[in-house]
Formats: structure tokens, sequence, C-alpha cells
């Protein structure tokens, strides 16, 4: 066939219309891509760092560890110890797709050293020396570890492991892992427009960055890197990183004290609040509850209260919201006169709002005909 | 003995003499058993016996040998010949002993589900605690963490593999590391763009299994194919055996070549298939015979249904004895359908080729195939739905005015007697292999000297660099790209992207049907009328890039159709030769296909009451032709007027199809064809006035008055970047225009017929098209007798 095998893939792939110049032979091309490899190296050599392996440039950062007391930390499920345990992994990826095609270039790990908070970061200064890279990596990580992460059980702790596959290197699994992204977004799903990482920092660590290069930026970053073309922004996203992870770190307490106290911070208090109930730590959610005024609070403190068998607490809330006209809390206090305190007149009253709040609904009009029926058989005295 | 089925078949052949042109039939065969192999595990031989296995068929043992010596088999046996245990008893024998794993492929969801339940049922009869489950779309995400991990044996699809297997092999390393069986059923649907694609996923999958240290064993059926070994070959590229003899007992078979009757002798007009596929499931329905039909299109489907249910389903308190069955309609809709037919309780079933595979819907005894499927596998696999039950059974081909059904019921040894179609590949087709290659790369990374398939592809890889996608590292191809590639490619058709269909009757938003890219402006145009159960809707709006078809359920007495416009433009010419009278060539093209308008058809009489314009974007794609091309001073010699000459083309090149799609065993949508002037100004096109020339969308032009009409007769692969059909026809190109003559010429219509140039047209002056069309051939160089063998007569002319 005519024309070279790049051309017609080219032509083929371009939308028609667009000229384009024959491409060169093979032997050229590959020698300009190896050129290419050759500059990405150069550059590397420009990033500050220490070369701990082939491919695989090292650098830390140490500052004091802020504080942190076991108290702060309790309402994530962690006791004491947990901050010696613990490893904070971050990563910076190629891509957000996941699958074998993705992979880490930036992985950084912090830990409490005494006094101190440790971050290192590992860059990938090549592909080809993953096998290296991972070796270097799970040298941070201790045989017994503890995992924090930010949305890293869906995604940089499957990629971690993906990677090691794909190296040929074992796969170690942390002893706990918690993962901040969860309670942030329950506590704040409702109430922020996103939960990322940054998000987070702005609003409860009150530290705004400045002159920061987004994670979006990343793959784009090292891809100029790999070209040869400029390693100003990998520079940046390294730094973006380290910002990253030490956020990371301050943000673990901060999470614990607002799923103890979500009013204090702002929070969705009904959201935590069943997320306790959901756990089955009827106290922490009662005090988490008690004292909001929003109907969905309210209602879920009085289901706590329910369960709790403190029925008269829980009818307190009930009448007040009935009084209201939330359905909801009618349906409750028609059930809790009915079954509970056998009162079938106020029973009658509460059905009777009900049918009024829900018309054309078969299980209200149920409700109502049945207690009917029990007053209608009723000696009448 | 008298059977029902026979005695239908009797009175048929006796009633229509005229319309049957041939029947064969296929005797009943008794069993041929073997011995269970020695050393097959006693728990497995007694779920056999339990399952009523007393004795294995002949050619299960035979495969089952072969697997036992780690040699790749495939097998081509007939529809329910227990295919289905020649891989199953030695994968659950291997899973028994040595925890080994198994990877089944099927091209459909349902027959997956099928498979797995065959297999837990075979399982609890032994309690051989097999674990196997089905990996798919369906499959719940907090479910596909233990089929990852604990299946012995995961069922799924090629697309499944292709965009959810393989770009997370890390995650199936457990599974990959114990591979040991791939099994591909329905092999012979693996062929064209489809089957080049799965080769591709094939290796793709042998590249992960290498990176595991495991060289699986492939096991492949197929349904009659006249080169199964060579196919399985190229599909697994691996060396296979082949198990083609079958010990299964089976019922009669016959099957009757039905040409509709002559309507209008003049233009060599004959009724449609439509009108004799529904009088002959009218009456099997009537002697109480559980029918079949399979049309073509969706369309007809609809169509079809309608009339039988205005005959059989009239009275809606009764329940309803007919049912539709195509792709497009909701999974719960189609078990349903499926549940009533294998509960008998179904008396007649149209379908289109959406049932054709292996989906279980129990014994049928008539099977109507309403046109040529375009291939003989096509037909055999629709024709095995009937007679499941070793009872006799009839098919029936009726032949629609197509020239390619013409041809198969005017020449019965073809289908009779001939060798079936062989199934055709072309993996290494350029666009398939960069996609596949891009996919790969993202899987693992490419080594510089590692080849794929057997293809040195450093070109593709540099190319990929230069795009930025990969990145050379010493003697590696990493991918470093922030894309999932294997999303971007779809297995089965052109672009991507399936439309929804929503019901917004009354204020609803319920989703009624998918339909895929690739048909989507052919039948959701504004103002179509969508057939579900042959019931209409009526698209009220088209949103072209949410992929959503908005209808409301209407009653109108017409159905809708699409008429499209195709603009055809020659870039590179990669072989051109001199012929009689012009040139003829092979290179890229090109093709930028519009739809203008539909007609409004209204029901029974087919007359056509009234047309709407369709404003949609265009499709375009580059791809492989080959054309002749006439100059103007050629035609003016040989024509006595252009228009003559224009529907001397139009003959010529439907006569030049026929054989083509003949030759290459393709089929017909996958071979395009256009009578243009390659330079994308103007186009000849047929409709029912005859012959026009068409200067853009519903723009009419005088040919007379066209300075340089040098038209080119194309026949291009209707898929982007070609799928490999026009470099054989070029190097064919001699037999090609032999055949297409002596089809022509051996014609007995006087002055052309559907059956040799197409569809002609009652104009009163008309011209004679087929004198015409061989002028043209002539012109291109043809000679008489052609390897067909359709003896020449001379041109009516």
């Amino acid at each position: 066939m005519a024309g070279s095998l790049a051309s017609r893939l080219g032509r083929l792939q371009r939308d028609a219309g667009g000229s384009a110049a024959e491409p060169s032979p093979l032997a050229e091309r590959l020698d300009a891509l190896r050129r290419r490899s050759r500059r990405s190296r150069d550059l590397g050599q420009t990033i500050p760092g220490e070369p701990v392996a082939d491919g695989v440039l090292r650098l830390e950062h140490r500052q004091p560890f802020g504080p942190w007391i076991d108290a702060d930390v309790e309402p994530l499920g962690l006791g004491a110890g947990a901050s010696m345990e613990a490893r904070f992994v971050d990563t910076e990826t190629t891509g957000l797709a996941g699958g074998t095609g993705t992979r880490i270039f930036l992985f950084g790990a912090a830990w409490r050293d005494g006094e101190d908070l440790v971050v290192c970061q590992l860059l990938l200064l090549r592909p080809g020396a993953e096998a290296a890279y991972w070796e270097v990596a799970e040298s941070l990580l201790p045989q017994h570890f503890g995992l924090v992460s930010y949305n890293g059980k869906s995604f940089d702790w499957p990629l971690v492991a993906t990677r090691q596959r794909l190296s040929g290197r074992p796969v170690r699994q942390p002893n706990w892992h918690v993962d901040l992204v969860h309670p942030v977004r329950r506590a704040f799903g409702s109430r922020w427009p996103d939960c990322r990482l940054q998000t987070c920092e702005a609003r409860l660590l009150g530290a705004p960055r400045s002159n920061d290069l987004g994670g979006e930026f990343a793959p784009w970053a090292y891809r100029e890197f790999l070209a040869g073309r400029d390693a100003g922004p990998l520079r940046r996203i390294i730094d973006h990183h380290r910002q990253d992870m030490i956020s990371l770190v301050e943000l673990l307490p901060v999470v614990g004290r607002c799923l103890g106290d979500p009013g204090a911070f702002g929070a969705d208090a009904a959201a935590v609040g069943r997320g306790w109930l959901e756990a089955g730590d009827l106290a922490r959610a009662a005090a988490v509850l008690a004292g909001h005024t929003c109907a969905e609070a309210r209602l879920l403190h009085a289901s706590v209260l329910r369960r709790q068998e403190r029925w008269a607490d829980a009818a307190e809330i009930w009448s007040a919201l009935a009084g209201e006209g939330e359905a909801r809390a009618v349906e409750a206090m028609a059930k809790y006169c009915e079954h509970r305190t056998r009162d079938l007149e106020a029973a009658r009253g509460y059905a009777r709002q009900l049918v009024a709040c829900r018309p054309g609904d078969a299980a209200s009009t149920h409700r109502l005909n049945r207690i009917e029926r029990r007053l209608g058989k009723q000696p009448t005295d | 003995m008298t059977d029902r089925v026979r005695a239908f078949a009797d009175r048929l052949a006796r009633k229509y003499d005229g319309r049957v042109t041939g029947t064969l039939t296929v005797p009943a065969r008794p069993a041929r058993h073997g011995a269970f192999p020695e050393n097959l595990s006693p728990g497995l031989i007694q779920a056999l016996q339990a399952r009523g296995i007393e004795e294995p068929y002949s050619h299960q043992v035979e495969a089952w040998e072969h697997v036992r010596a780690e040699r790749s088999v495939v097998l081509m046996t007939p529809t329910a010949s227990g295919k289905s245990l020649c891989y199953n008893v030695p994968v659950i024998d291997a899973v028994m002993r040595e925890r080994a794993k198994a990877l089944y492929l099927f091209p459909t969801k349902a027959l997956s589900q099928d498979q797995v339940a065959e297999i837990i049922d075979l399982g609890r009869a032994g309690d051989l605690g097999v674990r196997a489950f089905t990996f798919d779309g369906d499959t719940p995400g907090d479910a596909r963490v233990a089929v990852r991990t604990r299946g012995d044996i995961v069922v799924t699809n090629p697309d499944m593999l292709h965009q959810g297997i393989l770009p997370h092999h890390t995650k199936w390393a457990q599974f990959f590391e114990a591979l040991k069986f791939v099994v591909v059923d329905e092999l012979h649907t693996y062929r064209g763009v489809f089957g080049s694609h799965v080769s591709n996923v094939l290796r793709r999958l042998r590249r992960i299994c290498r990176f595991y240290g495991v060289d699986p064993i492939f096991i492949g059926c197929s349904a009659t194919l006249a080169n199964p070994q060579e196919h399985a070959r190229s599909l697994f590229q691996v060396p296979v055996s082949l198990v083609a003899e079958s010990g299964a007992p089976q019922g009669e078979k016959m099957l009757m070549l039905w040409n509709p009757p002559v309507v209008n002798p003049d233009l060599g007009i004959r009724a449609s298939a439509r009108s004799q596929s529904t009088r002959i499931a009218r009456q099997a329905v009537r002697a109480g015979l559980k029918t079949i039909v399979f049309a073509q299109s969706r369309l007809l489907v609809e169509v079809i249904t309608k009339y039988l249910k205005d005959v059989f389903d009239s009275d809606p308190r009764r329940k309803a004895r007919v049912t539709a069955y195509r792709g497009g309609y909701l999974p719960t809709e189609r078990r349903q359908a499926e549940q009533a037919l294998r509960a008998g309780a179904m008396d007649c079933v149209i379908s289109t080729s959406a049932l054709e595979l292996g989906v279980d819907i129990g014994a049928l005894d008539v099977c109507i195939l309403n046109g040529y499927p375009g291939s003989i596998a096509g037909s055999w696999q629709r024709l095995g739905r009937a007679g499941r039950r070793q009872r006799p059974t009839l098919g029936v081909l009726v032949a629609t005015s197509m020239p390619l059904d013409q041809y198969v019921v005017r020449n019965p040894e073809f289908f009779l007697g001939a060798s079936p179609e062989h199934a055709r590949i072309s993996p290494d087709q350029l666009l398939i292999l960069l996609d596949h290659i891009r996919c790969a790369a993202f899987e693992l990374p490419f080594r510089e000297d590692e080849r794929y398939g057997d293809q040195d592809i450093g070109e593709f890889l540099a190319y990929l660099a230069d795009s930025g996608v990969l990145h050379l590292d010493h003697d590696q191809w990493h991918w470093i790209d922030d894309s999932y590639p294997a999303n971007a490619v779809n297995l089965r058709s052109v672009a991507d992207g399936n439309f929804v269909v929503v019901d917004t009757t009354d204020g609803k938003q319920e989703i009624i049907a998918e339909v895929d890219f690739s048909s989507a402006a052919l039948t959701l145009y504004e103002g179509a009328i969508y057939m579900v159960q042959s019931r209409p809707w009526q698209v009220e709006r088209l949103d072209w890039t949410g992929r959503k078809a908005y209808v409301r359920r209407t009653h109108v007495d017409y159905y809708t159709d699409s008429i499209d416009y195709t603009r055809l433009k020659v870039l590179e010419r990669f072989q051109r030769e001199r012929v009689r009278c012009g040139d003829a060539a092979h290179g890229e093209v090109h093709i930028v296909r519009r739809v203008t308008g539909y007609k409004k058809i209204r029901y029974y009489t087919h007359e056509n009451i009234g047309y709407g314009p369709i404003d949609l974007p265009d499709q375009e794609m580059h791809t492989t032709a080959i054309w002749w091309q006439l100059d103007s001073r050629e035609i003016d010699a040989r024509f006595a007027s252009r228009w003559e000459a224009m529907d001397g083309l139009i003959g010529a090149t439907h006569a030049l199809h026929t054989v083509a799609i003949i030759l290459t065993m393709a089929e017909p949508r996958d071979l395009g064809r256009s009578v243009s002037d390659g330079a994308a100004r103007w186009a000849v096109r047929q409709d029912g006035h005859g012959s026009s020339l068409e200067a853009g969308p519903g723009e009419r032009a005088d040919p007379q008055a066209v300075d340089d009409f040098s038209p080119c007769v194309f026949l291009y692969d209707n898929y982007p970047g070609g799928v490999g059909l026009s470099e054989p026809l070029y190097a064919e190109r001699q037999r090609l225009i032999a055949d297409a003559r002596a089809l022509i010429a051996g014609c007995d219509c006087e002055r052309g017929c559907p059956g040799c140039i197409g569809p002609v047209t009652a104009n009163e002056q008309r011209t004679d098209a087929k004198a015409g069309a061989l002028v043209v051939l002539d012109a291109f160089g043809g000679s008489d007798g052609g390897v067909l063998g359709i003896p020449a007569r001379p041109a009516a002319a």
C-alpha cells in the first residue's frame, strides 16, 4: 500500500481537512524519542532531592508534630498509640482513570518521629525505574502500620497495590485504614460545594494556599517533565503534594473532633448523628443531636431516644414537631398514642392530621379507620 | 410415521409448487457413543449420570482427549449436540483436581447466564464444589471481589474482558496465575469487524497470561463453517485441533427455498418476502406448529409481528399467541419473551438475529427466514432454532428481491450442496490494531523488541509516543496518558454511545428501548415512528449529544423509513490499472453520509403517503475501496444519453455488489456501494422514479450539463479504515467483472429485474438498463464466463 504507515495512521486519526507533513522514518523518530528521555533525565537533576536509587528521588521535610491528643482521634476509632503507628499516605498520579495504565509518580508517606513530623516524598524520575521505586517506598512503611489517607480506600491504596504487583513486589496491607474523605463527606457533604482536601484545608484548617498548582495539573506536569520540556510545573506539583501531606496530618484530629461535636464546626449534625446511629453508638448519637433545631436532627434525636426507650423524651420532640406540621412526627405520635399510651382519642387526632398531611396515602387512611373502629368498640362511659 | 411437520411441508410443497425452487432433507441420525475416560473424577461421572448422561457422545470423548493432552481444540457440531459438556467436563475435572481456573467467553450476557446455570446444576448434582460466576456489566460492585478471588469458572463476554478485566488485570492476579482454560463459544460470530476486535482482545489476554506465567488451553465452539480450524487459529493464534464429527442423534430436517411469485412480469417485480413469510407463518400456526420467523431488520420484525398479531391476537381478552423479540428491548422484556417461549405459551415468535445464538427457547417446529441472512452459517444457525428435540423440523428460506437472495434461491446448489461460509477476520486492520496496541500498552509496558500478534509494531509505538501517549524509557514503552483507552474502543460498532428511547406519554419518563449509535440516525429522527412489540411511538425530540430520543405513544396507520445521501471522495490510489475503456483502482476514500429525510409508508398498501425532513450531523469515515471509472468521452460514445448511462451504471453496480459479496463471503452491510464522481461533487441515485444526479442533499442536477461526466462505480469497506474486503476484490477484479456480466446476461428477465441489476422503474420511456449495465461492464473489461459458472448469454441489446 502506498503512503507510510505513520501517515496513514495520522490521516485516519485526524479529522478530515487537516494537512500534516509526512513523518520522518522510524529510526529518526526513535532517536528523537530517546533524546527526549535524556533531556528529561537532565531536567531531573534540577529537582532538589536525594537520589536513593536509579530513577528514584527522595525529598524529605521536617516540622514539629502538631498537638494531637488521643481524645481527638477517638471518634475515628483510633486508640492510644495511633499517632506512632500511623502512616499518612498520598500520591500524585498520571491520571484518575485507574487500571494498570495509571501510574504513581509521586508517593508521599508522613509519620511522627518523636516531636517531629517527617514528610517523605518519592519521585519516579523515569517510568522504567518502578521496581526500585516501590522497593524504596516499602522501606518507608514498617511491618505493622496504620494508614491514614484522603480518598485512599478507593483510589490511592488500590493503585499502590496495582503498581506493586506490576513491579513484582509483595503487596503489604495496613493493620487499619482511616480514610478521612468518608467522615468529611458525611459531615460536610450537604454544607460545602465539594469535599476536596483543599476545601477542608481552607474551611477547617484556615490556611489558604497561595500560588498553588492544583493536583489536576499533575498528569500534565509529569508529562511535561518526561517530554524533557520543563521541570517547573513538576516542582510546583511536588510543593503542592507536600502541602497536601501536611494538611492530611493536621486534618485528622480536626475531623475527629468534628465527629464528636459537629455543631462547633458548622457540620451537618443530623448526618453525623445518623452515622453514629447506624454504627449503633446511641449515646454518641444522642449527644451529637441534642440541642439542634433543624427538623431532621430533632426527628433523628427522637428516634435515638425511642431506641433508648426514653419514650417521654421522644414524645416531647415529636409532639413539638407535629405541631409544626411535620408528617413523620405526626405519624410517630399517632403510633405512640395508639400503642404506647393507648390514648385512642389523641391517636385519632394525630391520625386525622396525618391523613390531611398525606392525602391519598393508603396506610394513613387504614390507620385512621382502625383507630375509629377501636374507638367505636370501646364502651362509652 | 405421519408427522404434522412433514404433513405441513408436503402440503406447502404441493400448493406452492412454483415458488419452491429447491428442497433438501437431512435424514435423522442415530447417536454414536463413547466411554467416560478412565481417570475422570468419579464424583464428576456420578454427577453426569445423575443428570441422565449414562454414556457420552463420541465427539465429547474426542474433545476431552484433546484437552487432556493439552491441545487447543475447536468443536464444530450442530446445535443441541451437547457441546457445552465438551468443555465443562475437562474444566470441572481440572478444577476439582488442581483448583485450575477457566475463563468462558460468550458473545452475549444472556448466554453467559444460561451457561452458569448449567454448570451450577451439574455441580449441585454431584456436590462438586465448583464455583462459577458471571462477570459483566450487571455484576454488582461488592460481588466483583468475590468473583475475582473465588471464581473457578468466570463467564463473561469479550466486551467485559476488554474494558473491565484486562485493564485491571492486577486485581485478577490470583485468577490469572491459575488460569488453565479459555473457552470461546459461538466462534463463528467473531468474524468481520467484531471478530477482528475480539482476536485482538485475545492477543492482549495472551500477553497478560505470559506476564503471570501461564499458557492456557483454548477451547472453541462454532456453528458450521468451511474453515473452523483456520478461523480458530487466527482468533486464538495457537495451533488448534478440530472435532467435527457429531455423535449426537438428530431429527430429520427439511429445508425449502422459496421465491415469491412474480407479480409484475414487465418490471420483474416479485411479491414481497414479507407477505410470503407472513402467509407461511399463518398457515404453520394454524396447523398447530410452533413457529419462529427471522427478519432482517428491527423494523421488519415489528411489521410482521403486527400482521400476525392482527390475525391471532385480535381479541385482547385472550392470551397473546404471537410475540416479537429483538435487540433494543429491555432485558426484562426479553427475559419474559424467552420464558413464555420456553414454557410453550407462545405459538409464534418474530425475531432478529438476537435469538440466533443459543438462548434456550425450547422446541420449535418451523423456522422461516424472511430473507437470506447473508451467510450460510447464519442461515443454519437460525434454522437450528427449530427442532432441538430430535423431531422432524421444517425450515423455509424466503428470498427477498435483493440480488443476493435471488442468487441463492435461483442457484439452490450454492446453498444446499456447496461448502458453507469462510469466517474471516483481519486482526491487523490498521485502526483496529492501533486501538488494541493502545489498550495493550495501557495494560503492560511494551518491550522494544516485543511483537504483538506476529507484528512488528515499532511504527505504532513511535506514533503513540509522538502523540504523547507513550514514553520510551530505555528499552520499554510506558503508558503515561491520563485516559483509559479501552473505554474509547467499542468492539461491536464504529462509534460509541447507545441511544435510549424515553417514553414521555402522559408526563412519564420511562426508558423503553436502547438503540446503538450506528442505527440511531436511521431510526430515531424526529417524526420517526419507533415500534416496540409492534406498538408505535413517535419520536418528538432527538437529543443527539445526550443520546436520548423522547417519544410519545401514538396511533397511526403508517411506518417510517429513512432516506440517506452519501458523498464519496477519493483520497489516494494505492493501485491503479487501465482497463478496456477506463480505470480500475484500489485506494482510500472519504465518505460522508447524511440522513436527509424520511418516507411515511402506509401499512398493507405500502404506498408512500408523505415525506419529512431530517436534520442530523453527518457521519464521516475514511475507508478503503475498489472502483472503476469511465471517462465522459467513453460514456458519450457508448450511450445515447447520460440518463441511459446512469441506469446502466446503477445496474452494473448492483450486480458487482452481489458477486463481490458472494466472492468475499462478507455480510452485505460490510460492503458499501456508490456511483459518483469520486470528488464528492455529485452522485447517481435511484429511487422510485428512476436514476437521477444528486449534487447535494435533495438537489437534482442535469447530467447532460455536467462538464466532466466521468462516473466511478465504488465498492467500499463499510468500516473506518476498511476491513480488508476491497484489497482482495481488486486482486479479483477481472473475475468480478466477468461474474457480474454473467449474472446479468444469464438472467431470464427481459429488461432487467431485481435479481440481476436491482429494482427497475415503471417509467414509460425507461431505458434498457439491463443492456446498459452490460455495456458498462464490457467497458470495464469483462469477458464471458466467470468463476461462479453462470453460463453467459449474448446481451439482450
